[in-house]
């Protein structure tokens, strides 16, 4: 049976799948039956996620090199960025769903709180300018590394992440303490189930984003990234510009309307 | 020495699952999605004969209510989700690659994560059984607020959702990566017109899935929400009902496509191989296919025809419901058409693939009556219903990618199945399928989904032979994989290309052994000169030269130049 498979290249294996499936499904079971376990899929799902970026960092997977191809109609686009524009399409179909729930719960339920009685506009607005404002320090951080300039680059992605992580401080510091203690909570109703869940999963994005962009620092501390080659920046730019828009529409449905 | 022996033994089989463990590589993935599609199925199976058993006799006692309700919904979750579904993915990720000549899929790490999410999913699943308080009891639909914690507090249920979030990751991983790689990684020559139909229905499927898994798993997570957090999504008076209706059902309709595409794509390859041209109008056929896909996203009200939606939406979804129904028609006619006055070989896939055609037709039919509100008030809810979409699911899409099995048998594994054999499980499990769900078209008194029946009802004769045709059914099916792992126990014995198949995937040098790309992958391959047709590999051999001269001569359609083919 071996020699069958002799051929296979040995650098395209990696125990990374399989941990990283493990730890989430360790994670959801956790969830149901034994919380502690939930703890034991999360750090299995870091350690998984240390791998991916072990393997980045060192370019591990990078030498699959494309070959004559047809690509009509989007020979613009490279395959990474293609799968980002993919996956992003999942990802608006995802809030879309839930916003869509959102305005149907909204519109079928009998009363409905003034924005103004249970939100802090003023919370809200100041975190909608700072996540537009780490939008602007990630292009800042793209259009550095376009012309070279690596230094630029880390000072952009140090930018965008100090910010995202502002964002997630007034978010899950401040602001839902404020709303628990006023008794507005994820279950105090369908207002607050809606906002708390949708704003939730929004947070979790940035999460999510704030590692993407740490892994970028990363990188760029290892002379990942040169004015030629840093598409890594610009795909998870793209995330995290999609991420800055998703709450461009959280914001007014929930704080202002 | 013996034991230094035994000790490389051991070493090579830990290798080896070492090796299947880590790979990244789309043949060795695409066996483990298959292999674990089967043990899928043989557990979903294992449900359906026990709620045969339950149902062989009036007022029976072999299944309590609450067990037969979670074997309704595993059997139902498994069938669709865990093993049709990835099935047809597994072949796709076999397959496809080598029809288009591209090394691998685009993201060979997140095609194993793919895999892997499915498998653990799977597990996820069938192990909420044993949880408990016991597993899921709603059926498939899980429908609200019979999901919500008031009705179903039991921790298997919870389980469930979470198998299916995890499941939803997995397919929608699955959709980006089969999207970008037929789209940005075909080689030179392998043009959009030239694109095998396998890998057009995989496009169909993955764009769908890509469309139809998102929203599910935007509704699971409002459900989960609803049971981990005390929230009441789908418990509130005002609508909560309605709402998981919608967000299910808006994927659950193209996840029917999502299950059937891969089944058509292979129906048209093995036709095409069989009766040796191309499928009947190729641009057309395409083009239909493009047509179910798009209009396929607007049809899943007609799942809620009678949960009191108003006047208009009925209207509109019973017009959307029939004009879906054209251009699929148009893919089946497409289908039978290739076989027009063909000369074909009646080989084992041919021979799963007409049955499946025979399946679809039915089904269809039975479907499309569900377009009328007037009659889906009437069958909603029975047995007719479970007919139509067995048809379709069991039938149709079992078939048919059990033929894609037999089909790319000897690709995969240099081996071919015996055929005689298959042959006469095929009749077996052809009548049988039509024993078990042939009569559920007659039962309109029985409801699905209640796990007995009175001696009144006059349903007990319908309902044993529906258990005789089960207890056939089953084991034919086990005997048709069976006859696939026998075929391993012998030496390779088929040539390269024993179908005389013209794809792509059948070319280059031949190498059924895993892990290696063909010699095609990445490297241009170039259109015959002066080929006006788009099946240009049709036309590559010398034995289609007279195809080729008549498509030259006349320029159009599909079973023209064949006939004439075979008449010259």
């Amino acid at each position: 049976m071996t020699e069958d498979y002799e051929h296979r290249e040995e650098s395209k294996s990696t125990y990374a799948p399989i941990i990283l499936a493990a730890g989430i499904a360790v994670l959801l079971f956790g969830f149901v039956i034994f919380l502690p376990l939930a703890v034991v899929g999360g750090i299995i799902i870091g350690a998984a996620v240390f791998m991916l970026f072990k393997d980045g960092a060192n370019e591990k997977f990078a030498e699959f090199k494309e070959s004559v191809e047809e690509k009509w109609p989007l020979e613009f686009l490279s395959k990474e960025k293609l799968g980002i524009w993919l996956f992003l399409v999942s990802e608006i179909l995802i809030f879309g769903g839930l916003i869509v729930a959102y305005v149907y719960v909204r519109l079928s339920s009998n009363s409905w709180p003034v924005a103004t009685q249970t939100h802090d506009v003023i919370l809200g607005m100041s975190n909608t300018i700072i996540l537009l404002t780490s939008s602007l320090a990630m292009v800042f951080a793209l259009y550095s590394i376009r012309g070279g300039n690596i230094k630029g680059l880390r000072i952009g992605l140090i930018g965008t992440f100090s910010l995202g992580a502002a964002f997630l401080v007034i978010k899950l510091g401040i602001e839902w303490p404020q709303y628990y203690r006023n008794g507005f909570t994820i279950s105090s109703g369908l207002p607050g189930s809606t906002y708390f869940l949708l704003t939730g999963l929004h947070a979790a994005h940035v999460g999510a984003g704030l590692v993407a962009v740490g892994y970028l620092l990363f990188r760029s501390f290892h002379g990942g990234f040169t004015n030629t080659k840093h598409s890594a920046v610009e795909n998870i730019g793209l995330y995290w510009h999609f991420v800055d828009i998703v709450w461009m529409f959280l914001f007014p449905l929930f704080y202002l309307i | 020495m013996q034991q230094s022996h035994q000790v490389q033994e051991a070493k090579a089989i830990v290798f080896s699952i070492k090796d299947w463990l880590t790979t990244t590589n789309h043949k060795q993935v695409g066996i483990l999605y298959i292999v674990t599609a089967i043990f899928f199925m043989a557990v979903a199976g294992s449900f359906g004969e026990m709620m045969r058993t339950q149902l062989a006799v009036p007022n029976n006692n072999f299944l309590l209510p609450f067990t037969y309700d979670q074997t309704v919904t595993l059997h139902g979750l498994l069938m669709i989700l865990w093993v049709l579904t990835p099935l047809g993915i597994g072949l796709a990720n076999y397959i496809v690659p080598l029809q288009i000549g591209a090394k691998d899929l685009a993201f060979p790490r997140m095609n194993a994560l793919s895999y892997w999410t499915y498998l653990f999913s799977g597990i996820m699943l069938v192990s909420s059984v044993f949880m408990p308080g016991g597993g899921p009891n709603t059926g498939w639909t899980l429908y609200a607020p019979l999901n919500t914690i008031q009705f179903t507090s039991q921790a298997g249920m919870t389980l469930a959702v979470m198998a299916l979030l995890l499941f939803s990751l997995s397919v929608t991983m699955g959709s980006i990566n089969f999207l970008t790689t037929i789209v940005r990684n075909r080689t030179k020559g392998v043009t959009w017109k030239r694109l095998p139909i396998f890998t057009w229905s995989i496009v169909f499927t993955m764009a769908l899935a890509l469309f139809a898994f998102p929203p599910l798993a935007a509704g699971l997570l409002l459900l989960s929400s609803d049971r981990f957090l005390g929230t009441v999504f789908f418990s509130s008076t005002q609508g909560g009902g309605i709402l998981w209706d919608e967000l299910f059902w808006f994927f659950g309709h193209p996840e029917v496509y999502i299950v059937v595409f891969p089944a058509l794509g292979v129906i048209a390859e093995v036709f095409q191989t069989f009766a040796k041209r191309p499928v009947f109008s190729r641009t057309a056929f395409i083009v239909e296919f493009a047509a179910v896909t798009f209009l396929s996203v607007g049809v899943w009200m007609h799942h809620m025809f009678t949960t009191g939606v108003n006047y208009s939406v009925l209207q509109t979804f019973s017009f959307t419901t029939l004009a879906i129904s054209i251009p699929f028609e148009g893919v089946v006619l497409g289908l039978v058409l290739t076989l027009y006055k063909a000369n074909i070989k009646l080989n084992t896939p041919m021979l799963y693939c007409l049955a499946a055609i025979f399946t679809v037709t039915l089904g269809g039919i039975t479907g499309v009556l569900q377009a009328f509100p007037a009659l889906d008030y009437a069958f909603n809810g029975t047995y007719f219903i479970v007919g139509h979409f067995h048809y379709v699911m069991a039938g149709t899409t079992l078939f048919a990618l059990l033929a894609g099995l037999y089909y790319w048998w000897p690709k995969i594994t240099k081996r071919k199945p015996n055929e005689i054999f298959g042959i006469i499980i095929f009749v077996v499990s052809f009548v049988s399928f039509n024993i078990l769900y042939f009569p559920y078209f007659f039962m309109l008194d029985m409801p699905r989904r209640i796990s007995t029946f009175s001696a009144a009802s006059g349903l007990a004769s319908l309902n044993l032979t529906a258990t005789i045709g089960a207890y056939i059914f089953g084991p034919a099916a086990a005997l048709a994989v069976l006859n696939l792992v026998l075929s391993l126990r012998k030496p390779p014995s088929s040539g390269p290309n024993p179908w005389e198949g013209r794809e792509l995937e059948w070319t280059g040098d031949y190498d059924g052994s895993l892990g290696t790309a063909t010699a095609t992958a990445g490297t241009a391959v170039d259109p015959p000169e002066n080929t006006r047709s788009s099946h240009w590999y049709w036309c590559r051999t010398s034995s289609c030269a007279s195809v080729e001269t008549v498509v030259d001569s006349t320029g159009k359609s599909g079973y023209l130049k064949k006939s004439a083919g075979v008449e010259s």
